[in-house]
């Protein structure tokens, strides 16, 4: 089946995020459309500042737009609703930060546990670990893991509650080329067998080439959209 | 046990000898407390009890000319245990040895001890 044909998991219609600080207007977002399809890999590539963490955190519910939609599963989510998000985030979202947000005094395996002990239906720890390769990593602190291991527990955390949707902001931002591949691996790897859709921010446009679809950013719009005819394997990729 | 509960228990094991110095603050602050709540009832006890042994009166009043016609009515207020008359004057004495005027309080006493 063509990914186009397939169903769309997220729509965002006409989204406007102004941030206020005091008489200063700050124009995030100057109405974004994105259609997420089920399964899609898509890659944010823009410029500092022009919204793509944004959009990302709306997209996720972690922040409301001043305007706009998001229509998960063909429901709209309520933004204003703390409840409705809490729960749209616990049961379908998956972050991942630039800055792991790893519990310093929990285990890799415990991190990944503070997610599937409240979530719905998730795989335990372990599989999850497992999937992004840190299966012999579970008993180790965050201190005792390099950084691209603890960006692989934060990723086993977020797709241990097998989520729908898997959005990172920058997950290779801190990390050198190689730990970079292997991180990207992981989240390749979560995308194809557990078909989730993925979301990934990156200020690198070599990483692109992994992605289904790019979507350019600039000064708070999608100023261009690219289809990649075919993905390359993280790799194949060199930074 | 969540994980919640085992990041409770490792960070508090980590800062234990804050935790404990805290502790030990709280429990000698309250120490301090009871101790001087528990003086200060000793104390409330043995006035009352020092009062009681020896009927001393919690107020004393006295009505400047009151005829003995009312002392029942006096004695009738709610709270008064006994109401006395007693003829109450002063004096000056001279008396050998002191260069100053002496002043005597004359007391005249009931003709019989009154029962409480
Ligand atoms: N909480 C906030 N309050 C005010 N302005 C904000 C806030 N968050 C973001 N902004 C502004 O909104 C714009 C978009 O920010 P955003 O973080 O989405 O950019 P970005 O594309 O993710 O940048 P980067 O690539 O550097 O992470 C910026 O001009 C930023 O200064
Ligand atoms: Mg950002």
């Amino acid at each position: 089946m063509e990914k186009d044909a397939s169903a769309t998991a997220l729509q965002a219609r006409d989204l406007i995020k102004i941030y206020r600080m005091g008489t200063v207007e700050v124009h995030a977002l100057r109405g974004v459309d994105v259609d997420l399809r089920d399964g899609e890999l898509v890659v944010l590539l823009g410029p500092s500042g022009s919204g793509k963490s944004t959009l990302l955190n709306i997209l996720g519910g972690l922040d409301r737009p001043t305007s706009g939609s998001v229509v998960f599963r063909d429901r709209e989510l309520d933004m204003n609703n703390a409840r409705t998000l809490n729960l749209y985030r616990r049961n379908h979202v998956g972050f991942v930060f630039q800055f792991y947000n790893l519990i310093p005094s929990l285990t890799a395996r415990e991190n990944v546990a503070l997610v599937t002990e409240i979530a719905r239906d998730p795989m335990p720890p372990s599989e999850a670990l497992a999937m992004v390769g840190l299966g012999d990593r579970l008993d180790r602190f965050p201190a005792q893991l390099s950084g691209g291991e603890q960006q692989r527990v934060a990723i086993a955390r977020a797709i241990a509650k097998r989520p729908d949707l898997l959005l990172c902001d920058e997950p290779t931002g801190a990390l050198d080329s190689k730990t970079g591949i292997l991180v990207l691996d992981a989240i390749l790897r979560i995308n194809r067998e557990l078909g989730t859709t993925t979301a990934l921010i990156t200020h690198n446009a070599v990483i692109a080439e992994i992605a289904n679809r790019v979507l350019y950013f600039a000064d708070g719009r999608i100023v261009e959209t690219r289809r990649n005819s075919g993905q390359r394997a993280p790799s194949e990729l060199a930074w | 046990m969540t994980s919640l509960d085992r990041k409770l228990l490792r960070e508090l094991w980590r800062l234990r000898a804050q935790v404990l110095a805290i502790a030990l603050v709280i429990a000698s602050g309250t120490a301090l407390l009871i101790m001087a709540l528990t003086t200060i009832e000793a104390l409330e006890k043995t006035t009352a009890a020092y009062y009681e042994r020896t009927r001393f009166a919690d107020m004393f009043a006295e009505a400047r000319r009151a005829p003995e016609y009312l002392r029942r009515d006096i004695a009738d207020i709610p709270g008064v245990r006994i109401a006395e008359t007693r003829i109450v004057e002063g004096a000056i004495l001279d008396m050998a040895g002191f260069s100053e005027p002496v002043v005597a309080r004359l007391i005249s006493l009931p003709e019989r001890a009154l029962s409480f």
